[in-house]
């Protein structure tokens, strides 16, 4: 995990090779030293602090001996702190209240004391909350006389003191210099909770879940899956047991909610997220897993043969005539893997196609939008500027500069960023010009929880701490993932160089939708699109064949 | 107001205060729940299903009600509801109507009770941690009705407000009740069989070994499949040959072919119609069985050969050609061919027969158990308990005549008695290893050139169409 101003995330110094400006002469140093002048810089920071320690009391309604108490170091704030997005837009630095409280079964009422005295809030949700109350910086208090016009109002019983530390942030609230917290509630019980994991970080992930564990003193066991859906599935039919939480993707609900092996979700709505990750895992009128991050499509182009970055408002005939120059230079002017119908969507949306699935639910391959993606496609294959490849064959040609232009997941940027590839990216062009954009697929990736756990409130507190601003800044920025947090994505601009193709295609995007049909139209146009793209059969023919296979073999329910 | 108008006023302003509970004579429900009646339904699942709507439940909360006195936020409530054994009682055991008796000793074995509210929200616990009366399904809180909510003695993560449903682990899930109902249907030159996997899981043709296949992509996947030996358990129907073709029908109507060829194709491998790897079952996609190569060289085939999701297996064979062979005597049968081959791969004989100096191998079965179907008047073989034996031994040692008849009218006529257990005296559908050929097809009498008991008048008859027993 990274430590705050030592080892920036995605903050514009990651560079690729070819890329750099000079190294300054702290980027000079060897490692060690460059650790030690760092140490000592920390060190020297937290000296002029105003040592701060904060107390946090859990307390039920009446005192008991099950009331706690911890105190949390300012060294402890200060490493968990990351720049937030607060409430009202302002940024800061600054961790969430829910990285340092214990956690709660439920809690009520809250109160704070510190330079503005003493302030409490009721709330019987404010369990489900902490991980959106925010522990700042102080900002420096601005001089005030009691009384005078302006002046922050004191709070009983308590003269204004000087703010310093840490200051409480609940929604557009600023509560200065908080010294201890007290929250009224119960702490939560539950213990033992099983992960699966799946996907890319999933070491990075198991990490957090390790901190999140030993922080609250719970067993949690992470567990890397290759295929949820098909282990939930085979751990089902053997009676085995199954998770507490286990990450899926959008095509995995219509089974897994079917199967009666994951609950939804629309209890734990949280404004703060993505609302198209949402939809992403939306069926029968139900969400059924929380949003976690997302990945999004977009043209990678190799900065060797293309100088400057495409105008925002390109198209489709634009990328062709900067790939032709490219022709006979190169094996592939343009690269991608035709041959599956995830890549063919966006086509079939930016030729004219209203939605992924049809409103009742079928999915429309014999039409209008779908024949022109496929004629266009086509064309560029006849032309001699797109060569079809698998992705294994594409990011080979890509990285030995044999190709101009692919189209890849934006999970792929680390990737070519450690290979030491010069490229760039782009968004999906327009399909025409002031035509539609080619909608790059939103592949969105989700917890769900388990319809049988035995511990759904520790699942949950878990999942509000892996979607929390402070935690998903930490995780997706460094794997090159697009954040379900609203705010992350957010935290991200001017740090991440690539935050404005990735928000320009968060914005086009369509979400691979959560229905048997599409499960039914990738298997079956994966077998028939070779049949097009090799000239055995027309593309009037092959949809003709698909759309027949798809209404027999899956409809809508 | 004229009285025209008057009466059918008062009539509906009775009607609206009986309705709103103004009036003597409301229903029970107004007093014993402020819902209204059948307001609410909670769905049960374990091994029955339920509804349990608000009547019955008003009823048994009158028989059985209690009260739980609980803190909620240093306040302590009371709840007044029906005990959940009660609710868990009509869908615990096999009782489909009152009076459900709660089965005690299954909640103490174990299983799993999950809570689901209207939002989706599900909590769920083991009955081994938890006591039968712990929770209760309450609709008053301090004496104001409240919808049914579950609360008690547990942890509150189980008290869960606007209870929908109660599912139980007694229930089994959609995969598994899916899985149990899956049949795999083959069509043999018009034979069908289907198989459960149950069925197929104890097959002798049943075997477990490494095999992989790699995707178009480069990916390489391997693993311990287990099932069922693909060519063999054709074989069991007909004989393949290279050139026939063996279409696999997917659940999603995809179709793919095989050729007699490719199946034939085991030089490095056995091909399997594989349900399980690596110890789990397949689930249904890419299973419930899909086509796989296994063996000690782990072999690794193209993605492309590996068809998932199989459902159905069809056969039509190239040369294929059916017939019918009529029984005549005590009882008249016409056998179809599948019967006849069924015959011939459960009673597989084969003999070398001399003819003419020309010396070929026959296979069939023996011509004394078809005479099974005319030898008396009751019993025919497979149409009865297998404990009814169906050849008549002592009508054979008695004697009767025999006529096999072929297609041309070309008739021997054989005693019973030197048929009698003589398993050297075959009808036989192979020659030399391959259906008999035309010109003798579909059957043909025959005998090996040893045989211990040669029948008197014994002729080789060919392309028989017909037996025919009489002089009982």
């Amino acid at each position: 995990m990274p430590v705050a101003g030592l080892v920036p995330a995605m903050d514009g110094s990651h560079r690729a090779a070819g890329e750099t400006a000079p190294p300054s002469a702290f980027e000079k140093g060897d490692p060690m030293s460059r650790r030690l002048v760092a140490t000592a810089f920390l060190a020297t920071t937290l000296a002029i602090l105003p040592a701060l320690a904060l107390d946090i009391t859990v307390v039920g309604a009446t005192p008991s001996p099950a009331d706690r108490s911890s105190v949390v170091s300012a060294q402890s704030l200060k490493i968990l702190e990351t720049p937030l997005v607060l409430p009202d837009g302002s940024t800061a630095r600054g961790l969430a209240l829910g990285e340092v409280a214990p956690l709660l079964e439920e809690a009520w009422g809250l109160e704070a004391r510190g330079a503005d005295g003493t302030k409490a809030w009721s709330d019987d949700t404010l369990a489900e909350r902490l991980y959106s109350i925010y522990l700042v910086e102080s900002a420096p208090a601005a001089p005030t006389v009691p009384g005078a016009p302006g002046a922050a109002p004191a709070s009983r019983g308590a003269a204004p003191k000087a703010a310093s530390g840490w200051d409480l942030v609940i929604g557009k609230e600023r509560f200065r210099g908080v010294e201890s917290l007290r929250l009224v509630g119960s702490l939560l019980a539950e213990d033992g909770l099983e992960v699966w994991l799946s996907w890319e970080g999933v070491p990075e992930l198991k990490a957090e879940i390790a901190r999140f564990a030993a922080a609250h003193g719970k067993r949690i066991k992470a567990v890397e899956v290759p295929n949820t859906q098909s282990k939930l599935q085979t751990v089902a039919r053997g009676g085995g047991a199954l998770p507490d939480l286990a990450m899926i993707q959008s095509d995995y609900v219509p089974a897994l909610a079917g199967g009666k092996l994951i609950q939804s979700v629309d209890w734990f709505r949280m404004d703060e997220l993505e609302p198209k990750g949402y939809e992403a895992f939306r069926s029968e009128g139900h969400s059924w897993a929380v949003p976690f991050y997302y990945d999004t499509q977009l043209v990678f182009y190799n900065k060797a043969f293309v100088r400057s970055a495409p105008p925002v408002d390109w198209c489709l005939d634009d990328l062709a005539a900067m790939a032709r120059p490219l022709k006979g230079r190169v094996k592939a002017p343009l690269a991608w893997n035709v041959y599956s119908a995830y890549w063919l969507l966006p086509f079939m949306l930016g030729f004219g196609k209203d939605s992924v699935v049809d409103p009742d639910g079928g999915m429309t391959v014999n039409d209008g939008p779908t024949a022109a993606a496929l004629h266009a496609l086509l064309g560029l294959m006849k032309e001699g500027l797109l060569e079809p490849a698998e992705r294994d064959a594409m990011v080979a040609w890509f990285a030995s500069g044999q190709a101009g232009f692919i189209l890849a997941g934006s999970y792929s940027i680390p990737q070519f960023s450690k290979l030491g590839i010069a490229f760039g990216v782009a968004p999906y062009p327009l399909a025409t010009r002031g035509g539609k954009p080619i909608a790059p697929m939103l592949d969105f990736k989700g917890f769900a929880v388990s319809r049988r756990t035995e511990r759904p409130v520790l699942a949950r507190r878990l999942v509000q701490a892996l979607v929390s601003q402070g935690f998903q800044t930490r995780f997706t920025s460094a794997l090159g993932k697009l954040p379900a947090s609203l705010a992350a994505l957010e935290n991200s601009r001017g740090r991440n160089p690539w935050y404005p193709q990735l928000k320009r295609s968060a914005e086009l995007g369509a979400i691979v939708p959560p229905a048997d049909s599409y499960t039914v139209f990738k298997n079956i146009m994966w077998k028939l699109l070779r049949f097009i793209l090799t000239g055995q059969q027309t593309v009037e023919e092959t949809l003709a064949t698909a759309q027949r296979l798809i209404d027999e073999g899956g409809g809508p329910q | 107001m004229n009285g025209k108008v008057l009466k059918p006023l008062v009539i509906g302003l009775l009607a609206a205060a009986l309705l709103v509970g103004l009036l003597p004579g409301s229903s029970v429900d107004s007093l014993s729940a402020a819902s209204a009646p059948d307001a609410w339904t909670i769905k049960l699942s374990g091994l029955r299903t339920q509804d349990l709507g608000t009547s019955y439940y008003n009823a048994l909360l009158d028989k059985y009600g209690v009260e739980k006195k609980v803190d909620k936020k240093g306040v302590t409530v009371t709840y007044r509801g029906l005990p959940l054994r009660y609710a868990i009682a009509m869908i615990d055991g096999a009782d489909a109507k009152d009076p459900f008796t709660f089965d005690e000793a299954l909640w103490k074995n174990g299983y799993n009770v999950s809570l689901v509210a209207k939002d989706g929200y599900t909590a769920s616990f083991s009955t081994k941690d938890t006591a039968p009366d712990a929770l209760i399904i309450a609709t008053f809180e301090d004496g104001k009705p409240v919808m049914p909510m579950t609360v008690g003695d547990t942890a509150k993560s189980l008290w869960v407000k606007d209870l929908a449903s109660i599912e139980t682990s007694l229930a089994p899930l959609p995969a598994a009740a899916e899985a149990a109902a899956f049949s795999l249907d083959l069509d043999i030159n018009g034979t069908k069989a289907s198989f459960t996997l149950a069925d197929l899981q104890k097959s002798d043709l049943y075997m477990e070994a490494k095999g992989g296949y790699t995707t178009s992509a480069g990916t390489h996947y391997e693993g311990v499949y287990g099932g069922v030996k693909l060519r063999a358990l054709i074989e069991r129907y007909a004989k393949l040959a290279a050139d026939d073709s063996v279409v696999f029908t997917a659940m999603d109507g995809y179709e793919m072919t095989y050729s007699g060829a490719q199946i034939f194709d085991e030089k490095d491998g056995t091909w399997l119609l594989a349900f399980r790897l690596d110890g789990d079952y397949l689930p249904k996609d890419p299973g419930f069985i899909r086509t796989i190569k296994v063996g000690p060289a782990n072999p690794n085939i193209d993605g492309h050969l590996s068809v998932r999701m199989v459902k159905k297996i069809t056969v039509k064979q190239a040369g294929f050609k059916d017939f019918s062979l009529q029984m005549d005597g005590q009882m008249k049968w016409t056998l179809d061919r599948s019967t006849v081959e069924s015959c011939t791969s459960c009673h597989k004989v084969t003999v070398t027969f001399e003819k003419k100096g020309q010396v070929d191998t026959y296979t069939g079965f023996p011509a004394w158990l078809a005479l099974a179907y005319v030898d008396d008047p009751k019993y025919a073989p497979h149409k009865q308990d297998t404990s009814i034996a169906t050849y008549n031994v002592a009508a054979a040692q008695k004697g009767y005549k025999v006529d096999f008849v072929a297609a041309d009218g070309f008739t021997v006529s054989l005693d019973s008695r030197d048929l009698d257990h003589n398993d050297q005296v075959i009808l036989a559908m192979y020659k030399n290893g391959e259906v008999v050929p035309d010109g003798e097809f579909p059957l043909v009498l025959v005998w090996d050139r040893n045989a211990k008991k040669v029948p008197t008048g014994i002729k080789n008859v060919k392309m028989i169409a017909g037996i025919k027993a009489s002089g009982f």
